[in-house]
């Protein structure tokens, strides 16, 4: 291997670590906004990123970039289940016909790795928040052509909690906590 | 600095980047990414409209507003096909088997550089058209497919070589594409745990407890634990501690093998109890292929001995 090509091999090793720093300590910095997660770090923890945020870069915006991070797949960190294991949001739909007949049923996916998806896909609804209504909206209407003598059609969202260790309980089920609803009606003629 | 220590410094440099080394362990990360590609898509196969199609849970409106202009989709493809009356159900079913043929062909080294491209791009065109429901496997299977179209992945198993007169010259590659996948995962692990590090959850035990028992990744019973909470914190402890100290040990001699089958390890518990096994296999191949060359050079060597000496039992017989 030539000279210059161990120098562009090493140019191409440091800038793509660069990207890989970058993204990760953009989304620390991402950690370090959110007030429910703030209340999740440590004392120190908490002085050290309000102390270090104003310091911590954002993820690159020229374009160039942004296009090679996302083909590398490293356009996002790797702060995977910090500063905690977040809880899942969870989605029922509650599916009416005009009898007033009802039916309650979770998103129909046929594949523990679609269902396992489905819950990114929701635990990214509360972070969307310009297009929460749309994007319940289109589970609506999924679920509404798998069960096509149903016109009405709510989405509940949200969250079963799960109790510090200290406080479970094995007899008590875990709780479900309604945080959104959106209720659709759809005029099939 | 004398020239002499100069010139001392730069020859270990170079040692450590430029090695020239067999790098028979990049065709097994070829061949593993290609089959674990194949499964992770083949375990979708009956939700692919529902995630991938226009009429599936995130209509096609919603994803165009999400995605930005450059990012790959199926919807690129779909929109040419439609004019010569190919269906969108249609192209998403068919871009399914291509991509399963491509990554067949990939694993068994034809044409490795244009096959491994090609799967790269259709893997994008998937998970682009399905971005919103992407998580850590995905991405880590995208770097995985970006590493295999640039490192030199056909030279060993593969049809590519077989088909060659000559044999391709092993002086020809270097431990650079092992140290640049070892340095990614290094960042992997190193952020991973520093970013855990300043909570306070994985700490006291509660992160351990969560990730076993929230009901999304609930795979067995480990209620039980609640009653050993210090079981739980020395866990947590643990996966600090590998995490976190990943760059540090695994380059050292002494502990990398501790290191090294302590991660597998956390990735086992993860598929096994979490049910992230995707997150947990596609891992597990980065560091085998990353950190486990020398134990999978002995076991080939091993395994060549082997078959040698079964030839040659077998003349002797004749």
């Amino acid at each position: 291997m030539t000279i210059f090509k161990k120098i562009i091999c090493l140019a191409f090793l440091f800038s793509h670590c660069v990207l890989i720093i970058i993204a990760n300590l953009s989304e620390i910095k991402g950690l370090g906004q959110d007030e429910e997660t703030i209340q999740q770090f440590s004392l120190v923890g908490q002085k050290m990123i309000i102390n270090t945020k104003g310091y911590l870069p954002n993820n690159p915006k020229a374009l160039m970039t942004k296009i090679y991070t996302h083909f590398a797949g490293i356009n996002t960190g790797y702060c995977f289940f910090s500063p905690n294991v977040p809880t899942p949001s969870k989605v029922v739909f509650e599916l009416s016909d005009s009898y007033n007949n009802t039916l309650t049923q979770a998103p129909i996916l046929h594949t523990k790795a679609g269902r396992l998806r489905f819950t990114v896909n929701t635990s990214l609804f509360k972070s969307l928040k310009e297009i929460r209504e749309l994007l319940a909206f289109s589970w609506a209407i999924r679920m509404l052509e798998y069960n096509p003598d149903y016109n009405q059609i709510s989405v509940v969202v949200g969250a079963n909690t799960l109790p510090a260790i200290a406080k479970y309980d094995r007899a008590v089920p875990l709780p479900f906590t309604e945080t959104e609803r959106y209720e659709f009606e759809l005029n099939r003629e | 600095m004398t020239n002499s220590s100069l010139t001392k410094y730069f020859t270990l440099l170079d040692n450590f980047f430029f090695m020239p080394v067999s790098n028979k362990i990049l065709a097994f990360f070829r061949i593993a990414v290609a089959i674990f590609c194949i499964f992770q898509i083949g375990s979708l196969y009956p939700d692919l409209l529902n995630l991938f199609g226009e009429q599936g849970f995130v209509r096609r409106e919603i994803l165009e507003v999400l995605l930005e202009d450059y990012m790959p989709r199926i919807h690129w493809l779909s929109d040419q096909l439609i004019l010569i009356g190919i269906s969108e159900v249609t192209t998403v079913f068919g871009l399914f088997y291509a991509y399963i043929l491509v990554l067949g062909l990939m694993a068994i080294g034809f044409k490795t550089r244009c096959f491994s491209i090609l799967a790269w791009f259709i893997h994008l065109l998937f998970f682009g058209s399905g971005d919103i429901f992407m998580y850590g496997a995905d991405y880590v299977t995208t770097s995985c497919l970006f590493y295999c179209m640039l490192m030199p992945v056909g030279n060993h198993f593969s049809l590519d070589n077989l088909l060659k007169k000559k044999q391709l010259n092993a002086k020809l590659n270097t431990i650079f594409p092992i140290r640049l996948l070892q340095f990614h995962l290094c960042l992997i692990y190193f952020f991973g745990g520093t970013s855990k590090m300043i909570g306070v959850h994985w700490w006291n035990g509660e992160g351990i407890w969560r990730a076993m028992m929230l009901p999304d990744f609930y795979q067995f019973d480990m209620s039980w634990l609640a009653n050993y909470p210090m079981v739980l914190m020395v866990m947590g402890w643990t996966v600090l501690l590998f995490e976190v100290g990943y760059p540090f040990f695994i380059f050292y001699r002494k502990t990398r093998a501790i290191w090294l089958f302590g991660i597998i390890g956390m990735h086992i518990g993860i598929g096994l109890f979490m049910g992230l096994y995707q997150f947990a296999t596609i891992m597990i191949i980065m560091n085998i292929t990353a950190f486990g060359s020398e134990y999978f050079e002995k076991w080939s060597c091993f395994f060549s001995e082997l078959s040698s000496n079964f030839y040659y039992k077998k003349q002797m017989a004749a």
